[in-house]
């Protein structure tokens, strides 16, 4: 398996296949394209390791982080994605009953 | 009669104008000839805020944004005199768009928000009269042809009035306002001055393009009784409470309110927002930052404020962020909405973490906010009804508004 992240977190590494998405759009298509068994076992995989995560990161500056050390941010930045759809929604990739998605446009 | 939802009451904080306690009118979100009216009574004749005055930096900068209501487009510029001037987005030549930028990108294209582009003059695609930034008429090819009192001094880009407050750039469609911005949107303005707003960031935008009245659209985002329900799934135990329904405290200026949310003092937090608090700010309740221009009342259990700058305008401010809505009314039955949501600038990449919890819990929130528009219109429509039912306290800025868009309306018909 390559290496996308840093020593220490090789254990997440199954989720770089899809999930180093840049944008904050990039990252809602995919959870709305996901289902809800995958959402889940994204959240348990990172829920008990993102204070690590966020400790380990804050060794760089934000501008300037590593190749592998930002992989490991846009995985942290995926956890906040999809933790609605496990903690208030049930599973859901969607907000249920909420707005066509296809119609929310996300600019940024 | 059933028991009250909560102990507290509203506390208004600046006298109470006289509201109709009666049903309310149908008319004013269904209506095509009302709507008609709306725009020469309303749209014309308020300020209305555009964008930030980061969106155009540098000298040159300029933005082009469809004014539906105006039946118009404008364009803001910065000049080389770092002056932010508008414009009609059209050629007193032959009236083509002097503008015509291709779409400035976003993944699914920016155009119902602006298209952005930076220059020394503006060329009409049609001709290539030449205009500067301030507006001005260059010399043209073929000026001996025009008539002979054509005047270029004249014939500059129509312009319309420009200013700005904290930032926020707002215009007005009379080249001689009866008044200035500040004068108009005093006293809410003061409350709010105090605000850190230049040293937050620009983080997340969203649009959607509805099927709903700009004033029902506007309606399910400045009373928080639709919270009770609504929001039962994504904040349960602070949107959706009973007690959440009544705001803590009120305050009404002329045609603009502002009203502050109740926070739950049991609220539990989830784990992704116990992270995102024990790294930064989250959009849910948590610890109280003190910044200038929050709680204006001194409220206990202090959320956020709701601030309401009529006619379609909000600036919510909160404890270490705020966001903006613009309702652009483009029919009586259709409007594009945009929200923009900042946060003071991420330092280290754990807050940055920690800012993503805010976007995505104030984003599918808001997907709920949005999900009755469309059903609502189209049964207004219907003809079935003639009135509506809102609540008296917690539904005071709808109410408020009503008597507003009212007032304006039939003040000036005869003038």
């Amino acid at each position: 398996m390559s290496n996308h992240l840093p020593d220490g977190f090789e254990a997440l590494e199954f989720l770089t296949d899809r999930w180093l998405l840049e944008t904050e759009n990039e990252r809602h298509r995919a959870r709305l394209a996901s289902d809800p068994l995958e959402l889940r076992k994204i959240y348990d995989t990172l829920l008990p390791r993102m204070e690590e995560i966020c400790d380990f990161l804050d060794q760089y500056p934000l501008e300037n982080m590593p190749w592998a050390a930002h992989n490991l941010m846009t995985l942290a930045l995926v956890f906040m994605e999809v933790s609605p759809s496990i903690e208030v929604f049930g599973g859901s990739p969607t907000v249920p009953f909420g707005f066509a998605p296809e119609r929310w446009i996300i600019h940024c | 009669m059933t028991a009250p939802i909560t102990d507290r009451e509203v506390k208004w904080a600046t006298p109470l104008p006289t509201l109709d306690p009666g049903p309310l009118s149908i008319e004013p979100y269904v209506s095509p000839e009302f709507y008609q009216k709306e725009k020469r009574q309303i749209f014309k004749k308020a300020w209305l805020e555009v964008a930030r005055v980061e969106e155009i930096p540098e000298k040159g900068d300029f933005l082009v944004s469809k004014m539906e209501a105006w039946d118009s487009e404008i364009i803001l510029v910065r000049g080389k005199d770092d002056k932010i001037r508008g414009f009609h987005n059209i050629c007193p030549h032959r009236g083509m768009k002097v503008s015509r930028c291709q779409d400035s990108g976003g993944p699914f294209g920016d155009a119902d928000v602006y298209q952005k582009g930076n220059g020394h003059v503006f060329v009409c695609p049609f001709h290539g009269w030449t205009y500067d930034l301030d507006g001005s008429l260059r010399p043209i090819v073929g000026e001996e042809y025009l008539a002979k009192d054509f005047k270029r001094s004249e014939n500059g880009l129509p312009e319309i009035s420009v200013d700005t407050w904290n930032g926020f750039i707002f215009v007005h469609y009379q080249q001689n306002p009866p008044q200035t911005l500040r004068e108009f949107i005093d006293p809410l303005a003061r409350d709010l001055d105090d605000f850190p707003f230049d040293d937050f960031n620009h983080i997340a935008r969203y649009s959607a393009r509805c099927k709903s009245n700009w004033k029902a659209f506007i309606d399910a985002f400045h009373e928080a009784y639709h919270a009770v329900f609504l929001h039962g799934r994504s904040i349960p135990d602070c949107g959706a409470t009973p007690e959440y329904g009544v705001p803590n405290s009120a305050r009404i200026y002329g045609p603009h309110h502002s009203v502050s949310m109740w926070a739950n003092p049991d609220h539990q937090p989830t784990p992704a927002e116990t992270i995102a608090w024990k790294y930064g700010v989250s959009f849910t309740p948590g610890e109280n930052n003190q910044l200038g221009g929050l709680n204006p009342s001194n409220d206990e259990n202090w959320w956020f404020d709701i601030n309401v700058f009529f006619p379609n305008f909000f600036v919510d401010v909160g404890p270490g962020w705020y966001f903006t809505y613009n309702f652009r009314p483009v029919s009586e039955n259709e409007t594009v909405w945009i929200m923009n949501i900042y946060q003071a600038d991420a330092k280290t990449p754990s807050e940055k973490i920690a800012q993503e919890h805010t976007k995505v819990i104030l984003r599918d929130i808001v997907y709920e906010d949005l999900s009755t528009l469309e059903d609502t219109q189209e049964m207004l429509e219907s003809g079935v009804l003639t009135h509506l039912n809102a609540t008296f306290d917690p539904e005071v800025a709808v109410r408020h508004q009503h008597a507003t868009v009212m007032e304006w309306v039939n003040s000036g018909e005869n003038s």
